[in-house]
């Protein structure tokens, strides 16, 4: 029932005319999502990695071992620096990242919009 | 066209058949050759005359000219197809074998050629004539008697005809042919037979000596070329009986190799191996039905064979090797190799002239020796596979070795030819070629290591089944029971693991001098084996920690303190402490808030256990008066998946709390909805103060 975690990066630049990383997430993410999640952040361009977007708008489905993952992530994330901000997580998933005081590291939105805006 | 490529496996006791055979003495005028017949037919030997080239048509008759028998053939070069003493097919192992044109004077020629004779025919009145093509040919021809077609072997319709690879046929003689070139009833009658062949361009690469007639024609009594034609069949059936066997076992073998993956999931050798199986199942139904049948044409076939499956043979032989001996280095390896294939198909696509002239033949000579490169490298790897092999596993790296050797080789069929070095044999009749032992060879070996490997794998899955059965005995051992009774509290629980063994934990510890208890209860990131293990750590430090404290905050701590640093080691965690008198200590890491009286506690986020160092845990306080219930839940509940998708979700929780079902009707519901984690569920229920 579990379907593959597929990454893809964006370049795409906020309205301060800075340069911002996309990674846009689709599938499942779980344990088996390592490369896609970890693997995925690590190798983005250095020059758009200090402003990042994590889009959860096709994900489906996260389980525990996922948000391990993704507070792995961000845990990186804060050590090296660099500004956050995830969109498009359903309500579940939302109160779910909240539970686990991911919003201490990123903060959640509705949209690319709301969340490049915050960047 | 003759059969090149045929693979192993012998089918004996297919008997040879004869005839009587007449005398035939050419006569001196006419180049005429007189047969004299009873119940009999002969060969026609010669003498025969043969040019390149095709006829021009009749323009009354839309014949061709070189058919009919006046026509003037004295010009034409003389040819005597009499075998030498035990000559065979170096092919296809068929006796009475001539070599043809190219080894005549015609070297390097392809196209249509024609063959003419002229035999005078003392037939009985009423007695039925017939005459037996060529067993033995390449690669098509029209046969006419005194300008009548009688009929062909292969398709005509087109200018360049579809071909077969050699099989006998028989054509009737029409008495009115024979009757009009009499002299009288009863009397000798004059035939002239002619031949127009058709030999394609790929031929020329195929075999040593190619072009037209390679066993003399048969004419006779009806009757006795039907004998002749049949013997002709079982020795054609005879040599290659072994492709139908092949195709057989491999089938087998293949389906064989992928049923494994039922018993070991997580093996791909057994999917790789089943494909590499079929596919040469494919390839060997391929050599049978083309050789014995008019089903598929022999450029069709072996486009089959040297464009798909002889590629993708190498290819996935590789891949079998890479995947057996648990290679990974070079990881482009696996990419290479469909490189490698593709090029090798294309290699051969213009390199074996199968699409006529349409590459120049320089190209397609550049291209043969670029098909030549590739399969020496593939060669190469190969060895270098079982190389590592060897050094890494051994006895199975040495049993692999002269399989693959002689595969290898095998490949190199042309070239070895070319050199003279015999590579096929003909044991009662059969064609065994080197490609055959090779595969028999590799069949062998096969399967003693897939029942070795399969063994192996077998005791390994029940020693793993026994270690989760143990495992599971285990967390049933360390999970409290599912209704305990303390002063002032009834605890009722409910654990219902996704797997065998389960990542949710949770301990009921009364303390024992002040009434009080503490409930921990957590999920570990995962589910299985690996889950369980920690699970059982965990268990482990709440029983130590609770020798010094019950405070919910130290009991994390601690808990954080023994994750951290362990690889994939996250659970989140809630540790509540109630007193004799109710008042609750609740701090949590990352886990979802107890539901007071069917709401959810309001607590800050807080991330897991095992993430980061001195991690801040949220914390809160608040009383439990009489009847009230508080319910502890996994997310196991919340994130149960119905078939399309869909969360159970929180809101349906919360609905469900209203009616305040038991832990185990909370567990069912989020069961029947799709559990997909592990779900527990502590309901605790404050029964009266201090009593």
């Amino acid at each position: 029932m579990q379907s593959e975690t597929k990454a893809r990066v964006d370049q795409i630049t906020s309205s301060a005319g800075h340069p911002v990383s996309v990674v846009r997430f689709e599938g499942d993410i779980a344990s088996t999502s390592k490369d896609a999640v970890l693997g995925t952040f690590q190798t983005l361009p250095r020059e758009s990695a200090n402003k990042v977007l994590l889009d959860f708008s096709k994900v489906d489905y996260i389980n525990s071992s996922g948000i391990a993952l993704v507070i792995q992530l961000l845990i990186e994330a804060s050590n090296a620096g660099q500004k956050v901000c995830a969109f498009g997580l359903s309500p579940h998933f939302t109160k779910v990242f909240t539970m686990v005081g991911i919003p201490k590291y990123a903060s959640l939105f509705p949209s690319q919009g709301e969340a490049l805006a915050a960047l | 066209m003759r059969r090149f490529l045929v693979l192993f496996f012998s089918l004996f006791g297919i008997g040879c058949f004869g005839w009587a055979q007449a005398p035939v003495a050419p006569l001196e005028a006419g180049n005429t050759t007189s047969v004299t017949l009873g119940q009999s037919a002969a060969r026609l030997y010669g003498p025969w005359k043969f040019t390149v080239g095709d006829s021009p048509l009749d323009p009354a008759t839309h014949q061709p000219l070189w058919a009919e028998p006046g026509f003037d053939d004295s010009k034409w070069e003389t040819v005597d197809l009499t075998p030498k003493e035990g000559a065979i097919d170096p092919t296809g192992g068929f006796s009475g074998y001539v070599p043809g044109w190219t080894a005549k004077g015609h070297p390097g020629y392809w196209g249509y050629a024609w063959y003419r004779i002229q035999v005078q025919v003392n037939a009985q009145p009423g007695e039925g004539l017939a005459v037996g093509g060529p067993a033995d040919l390449d690669d098509g021809y029209e046969l006419f008697a005194n300008g009548t077609r009688l009929g062909s072997f292969g398709d005509f319709s087109s200018s360049r005809p579809t071909i077969y690879f050699s099989q006998p046929m028989m054509f009737p003689l029409p008495s009115a042919v024979v009757n009009e070139s009499g002299t009288a009833a009863g009397g000798p009658a004059t035939v002239v037979l002619a031949f127009r062949f058709w030999m394609h361009p790929s031929t020329l690469l195929q075999s040593a000596e190619p072009g037209g007639i390679h066993s003399a024609p048969l004419l006779g009594e009806a009757g006795t070329v039907a004998a002749g034609y049949q013997a002709q069949w079982l020795e054609l059936i005879r040599a290659y009986a072994v492709s139908p066997v092949e195709a057989v076992v491999f089938l087998l073998l293949g389906l064989g190799a992928i049923s494994l993956t039922f018993f070991d999931r997580s093996d791909r050798v057994y999917l790789w191996m089943g494909a590499v199986l079929l596919s040469g199942a494919v390839n060997s139904a391929n050599s049978a039905i083309g050789a014995w049948t008019q089903t598929i044409s022999g450029i069709a076939s072996n486009e089959i064979s040297d464009l798909l499956m002889i590629p993708l043979s190498y290819a996935g032989w590789v891949m079998v090797w890479w995947i057996w001996f648990g290679l990974r280095r070079p990881s482009w390896l696996p990419r290479a190799v469909a490189g490698m294939a593709l090029l090798l198909a294309v290699s051969n696509f213009l390199g074996e002239d199968l699409f006529y002239t349409v590459v120049p033949h320089p190209v397609g000579v550049i291209f043969h020796g670029v098909s030549l490169v590739v399969r020496l490298a593939f060669l190469a790897i190969m060895l270098w596979i079982v190389a590592k092999g060897v050094h890494l596993k051994g006895l199975e790296g040495w049993l692999v070795l002269p399989a693959v050797v002689l595969f290898c080789i095998g490949r190199f069929a042309y070239e070895l030819a070319a050199l003279h070095i015999q590579i096929i044999w003909f044991p009662f009749g059969v064609q065994l070629t080197l490609g055959h032992f090779a595969l028999l060879l590799l069949t062998v070996v096969l399967a003693f290591l897939l029942v070795r490997r399969l063994l192996t794998s077998l005791r390994a899955q029940r020693r793993m089944a026994l270690d989760v059965k143990q495992a599971q005995e285990v967390q049933q051992v360390i999970l409290p029971q599912t209704h305990t009774e303390l002063p002032g509290f009834v605890i009722e629980s409910e654990y219902r693991p996704a797997m065998e063994v389960g990542g949710d934990f949770f301990q009921i510890i009364p303390h024992p001098t002040d009434g009080s208890v503490l409930i921990v209860a957590g999920d570990v990131a995962g589910k299985g084996l690996k889950a369980g293990m920690l699970v059982a750590l965990l268990v482990g430090a709440i029983r130590s920690t609770v020798h010094f404290s019950f405070d919910p905050k130290v009991v994390l701590d601690e808990l954080n303190h023994r994750l951290l640093g362990r690889s994939d080691a996250q659970a989140t965690c809630l540790a509540l402490h109630i007193t004799a008198g109710g008042e609750a200590t609740l701090a949590n890491a990352g886990h979802l808030p107890p539901y007071l009286n069917g709401k959810p506690l309001a607590m800050e986020g807080a991330l897991p256990l095992g993430m980061v160092p001195g991690a801040l845990f949220s914390s809160m306080s608040f009383n439990l008066a009489e009847n009230d219930r508080l319910v502890l839940l996994s997310d196991g509940l919340a994130e149960a998946r119905d078939a399309d998708g869909e969360l159970f979700g929180f809101e349906r929780v919360e609905k469900l709390l209203q009616s305040q079902p038991s832990g185990s009707q909370l567990a069912t519901a989020a069961e029947r909805f799709g559990q997909q984690d592990d779900i527990s569920v502590i309901v605790v229920t404050r029964t009266a103060a201090g009593g």
